[in-house]
């Protein structure tokens, strides 16, 4: 693993974490790089989720180091990640479905008026709707109607708000959990098209999938998880499919890739 | 701005307000000179201020998908508190009022914060805990008072209890003030948006870093308060505690707050709707004594107005789930 | 109607309307089974005494039998007198349930009101709206702090109801023994007058032990709990006497349970319908009930009064009467029991 360590934004090293006697995480290594979308593979019960909860402070590791843009960190609450500028966007998009999508976009982090009526904590409403606009058409994701609750919009609409949200929010990495599982081919097509345009902002995106045709479209580099570590470290450009679904299933291991390819 | 305004229509709180109308306007019809005059609309919005001040808390809380059974029982103990707090000091003077009126507000919101520490921080389901304090509070006022009514309050409170200003009872207008206040915190507050999100999904408002339990124990520590308030206005209105009564305040606080269009389901209601879902079981209670129909048919109303509601609310969510 | 298809505006609006007409039907179906009041009643005597009077009568509950019997008597000396009666009563004897009735009955313009005020100080001020309106206003079973505001109360003689009951303890019991009074705790006058006259009555008898009151106010569960307490702790008691009707269910259950039946002479206050199954059934020895009935027959008759300008007693306290086995089918005991018409 040749890697560029002033390119890495975030990186982990020897991560440990047990649940009781469940070993989740057995000295597990993950790389991201600047500006680039990775994929973290693995079958169930590798340790991704595990990962991904201790890089954004749900979980405190047991034993390891975590650096964030060359500086060690320890997250003792998701609260410190995100003001580090580490967002998450899980399965359950955690959108508030009563409310509308500016409400939503600021969700924690409501805008107030300014002077005394802000300090009494007066919602400025006007500025919040301003402000999602134009973040969500930054990213281009389409919002049908500004003052339709959420929960009446469509999958892949919600799917885009939550993106936006911690994308807007986000400085550094945004972790996404298995984005597109329950969207259809078009809704897809439009989160990939998000992805790539949250890289382009420069910030890096960890999608976190089961699906390798997607991976393979949309992510820079993809690492492969077996057993609580990492076992694959591929280029997408580089690497077959076949060779991916092998790391996964463990038909291949570490030292077999790392013979077989330089990178 | 089209959006906007068939957005507001489609809101069952407007469904309520033009129900609301239509009873007032049926009822004047039918008896002109009894119903719809001054005293009596004055006698109305008497009997609906103390519900209504109950029933504020009550948005806050069924907002955020919880319930509050103990008001009533509240009410009375924080009645007692205040009675006996006011006989201790002696006298009529605005002080003894005062403190009269300090000790009803901490005495509610005492239970109210009790409410709220075992709801959010020990997690006892809403339901489970208020109904334990329904019947502490009430035990309590027992062994405090008892068993028998306080009826010593000063009399220049009791006068301002049934007094008028500018013709509106005091205490209905102490009821529109509050309902006014918190409905804009509602409405226009982190606060208010908060308590929305918290009622939409509490683990998405948890995530995106709201202090879930602090703002739960502060919501029914409101609620408290509120029933407090209640007490300390039932003194100076009817000039003594009931220790006997307020038993069914519970339920027809979340009757009104129901039928404004709150779901119970959480995540979305208005205060506006609360104050006319206040209205409508009294305006009907009273219309039809006017009429001089069997009271149980009050009942039967109020009870298909509630069905009603509730009904609306689960179509407008089912069409959102689709 | 199939409204399924429709969304957002029209749906709603239909559904209002859809509930706007069942309100609508239940209001008029009620509407039209009873007679609409003249609109324009007041509470003035006019020469026309033609005009059948409007009496509203307010009861202390709905629910209770001994408030049914009340109505029982107003409704038949209406019908006697020619007087236009409605009733009124919330479901729970509660002064915040009952005030919002007064204050629409008053706005209804009643010619006279009859109430039994569910406390002697909340009702005042609404029921003095309506004296000032022009209504009569007559009180019955309880009263008023200040019951000047009415033409007259009517109540019963509740010294003498706790006497009877002394009484017939006294002679059940053969005069020895230890004897349970248990009343409503202190400050409800009604039974402070009760305990009164009770204790009176015992008191000439000096092989009775009056043992501490207990206090409870009809509840059953609780009036159970201090009859077993009382059977352990006093195994001499010969005699049990409760002022309130609900008492009594606990009481019976309560010696049922010890099988002290046979030994403990029960004599209950007040006559509901279960009580006199339960003197039916040997399981209470006398009951003491108040003449529910006339007070109704009566109130209607000072109403009446009162608008044509009669004298009207301002206090009339009916004597209780004693009721057993040997008198249940006179009609004096009879007519009395609590029960609608």
């Amino acid at each position: 693993m040749n890697a560029d360590e002033a390119d890495l934004i975030l990186a982990a090293r020897g991560i440990k974490k047990s649940f009781g006697r469940v070993e989740a995480l057995r000295g597990a290594d993950f790389d991201v790089r600047r500006g680039e979308v990775v994929a973290l593979m693995g079958d169930n019960g590798a340790g991704k989720s595990t990962l991904v909860k201790v890089l954004s402070g749900v979980h405190s590791a047991d034993e390891g180091v975590v650096t964030l843009d060359g500086h060690e960190v320890a997250f003792g609450s998701p609260e410190e990640a995100r003001e580090a500028g580490i967002e998450t966007v899980y399965q359950d998009l955690a959108l508030a479905d009563t409310l509308d999508s500016a409400a939503n976009l600021f969700l924690g982090r409501e805008l107030r008026r300014p002077g005394v009526l802000g300090r009494i904590g007066v919602l400025d409403k006007r500025r919040m709707r301003q402000e999602a606009r134009e973040a969500f058409e930054s990213l281009q994701v389409t919002v049908r109607s500004e003052h339709d609750a959420v929960g009446n919009l469509s999958g892949g609409q919600r799917q885009g708000i939550a993106v936006c949200r911690a994308a807007t929010w986000a400085k550094h990495v945004l972790f996404l959990d298995e984005p597109t599982a329950a969207l259809g081919v078009r809704q897809t097509e439009n989160v990939l098209d998000l992805i790539r345009r949250v890289r382009d902002r420069g910030i890096s995106v960890v999608l976190i999938s089961h699906s390798l045709p997607e991976v393979m479209r949309v992510a820079d580099r993809i690492e492969v998880f077996r057993l609580g570590r990492r076992i694959g470290q591929f280029i997408t450009a580089d690497v077959s499919a076949e060779d991916v679904v092998a790391a996964i299933t463990g038909a291949k291991d570490m030292v077999q890739f790392e013979e077989g390819q330089a990178l | 701005m089209n959006s906007r305004l068939s957005t507001w229509l489609a809101k069952p709180t407007t469904t309520m307000l033009l129900i609301l109308a239509a009873i007032i306007a049926m009822f004047a019809f039918l008896s002109p000179t009894t119903f719809f005059t001054v005293s009596n609309a004055q006698g109305i919005f008497s009997n609906t201020a103390i519900l209504l001040v109950v029933a504020v808390g009550a948005t806050f809380i069924i907002i955020t998908s919880g319930i509050d059974l103990s008001v009533g029982s509240v009410l009375v103990f924080s009645s007692v508190v205040g009675a006996q707090a006011m006989a201790a000091v002696g006298g009529d003077s605005l002080g003894a009022i005062l403190v009269g009126l300090l000790a009803t507000l901490v005495s509610g919101g005492a239970w109210g914060l009790l409410n709220g520490v075992l709801i959010a921080r020990a997690k006892v389901p809403p339901f489970v805990t208020t109904l334990g304090t329904l019947g502490a509070a009430y035990g309590l006022a027992l062994v405090i008072s008892g068993g028998v009514d306080v009826r010593s309050v000063p009399g220049p409170l009791v006068q301002f209890g049934n007094g008028r200003w500018l013709g509106v009872p005091v205490i209905a207008v102490i009821a529109a003030v509050i309902a006014t206040l918190a409905g804009l915190v509602l409405a226009t507050t982190v606060f208010g948006r908060r308590t929305y999100a918290i009622g939409s999904n509490e683990e998405s408002a948890r995530r995106a870093g709201i202090r879930v339990e602090r703002h739960l124990m502060s919501i029914y520590t409101l609620a408290g308060v509120l029933a407090g308030l209640g007490g300390f206005l039932s003194l100076a209105r009817f000039g003594t505690t009931t220790i006997a009564g307020n038993t069914n305040l519970n339920l027809q606080a979340i009757t009104a707050v129901v039928i404004g269009g709150t779901s119970l389901f959480g995540g979305i209601g208005w205060m506006a709707g609360t104050a006319i879902g206040a209205f409508i079981p009294v305006v009907l209670a009273n219309g039809f004594i006017i009429q001089g129909v069997v009271p149980y048919w009050q009942y039967v109303a109020v009870g298909s107005v509630l069905v009603a509601a509730v009904l609306l609310d689960q179509r407008r969510r089912r069409r959102q789930l689709s | 109607m199939n409204i399924e298809h429709l969304t957002g505006t029209p749906r709603t609006a239909l559904t209002g309307c859809a509930m706007g007409v069942l309100l609508a039907g239940s209001i008029g179906l009620t509407a039209c089974s009873t007679p609409v009041p003249q609109a324009s009643t007041s509470g003035s005597e006019t020469a026309a005494s033609t005009v059948a009077k409007k009496v509203t009568l307010i009861l202390g509950t709905s629910s209770d039998d001994f408030y049914k019997a009340i109505e029982c008597g107003a409704k038949l000396q209406s019908k006697e007198a020619g007087a236009d009666l409605t009733v009124q009563g919330a479901g729970q004897f509660d002064p915040a349930l009952q005030v919002p009735i007064v204050d629409a009955v008053v706005a209804s313009k009643p010619d006279a009101i009859v109430i039994a005020p569910t406390d002697d100080t909340a009702l005042f001020a609404p029921l003095k709206a309506g004296v000032d309106a022009g209504s009569k206003l007559v009180l019955v079973d309880t009263t008023l702090k200040d019951p000047s505001l009415a033409a007259g109360h009517i109540g019963s003689d509740y010294v003498l109801y706790g006497k009877q009951g002394a009484e017939q303890i006294a002679k059940l019991t053969g005069g020895k023994g230890s004897v349970l009074g248990i009343f409503s705790p202190p400050g409800v006058s009604t039974n402070d007058q009760g305990r009164e006259g009770f204790s009176k009555e015992l008191a000439n008898h000096p092989d009775i032990k009056v043992l501490p009151f207990e206090y409870s106010s009809g509840e059953a569960g609780k009036s159970a709990a201090i009859v077993n307490a009382a059977l352990a702790a006093h195994p001499d008691l010969v005699g049990i006497f409760t002022f309130n009707g609900g008492d009594s269910q606990g009481v019976v259950t309560a010696l049922r349970e010890a099988n002290a039946g046979s030994r403990v002479n029960f004599v209950s206050g007040d006559g509901q319908p279960f009580q006199v199954e339960q003197l039916k059934a040997g399981l209470v020895k006398s009951l003491v009930i108040q003449q529910a009935r006339t007070m109704g027959k009566l109130s209607i008759e000072y109403s009446l009064n009162a608008l044509a300008g009669k004298e009207v007693p301002a206090e009339t306290a009916l004597p209780t009467i004693v009721a057993n086995l040997d008198n249940l089918e006179t009609p004096e005991v009879a007519n009395n029991l609590y029960r609608p018409c």
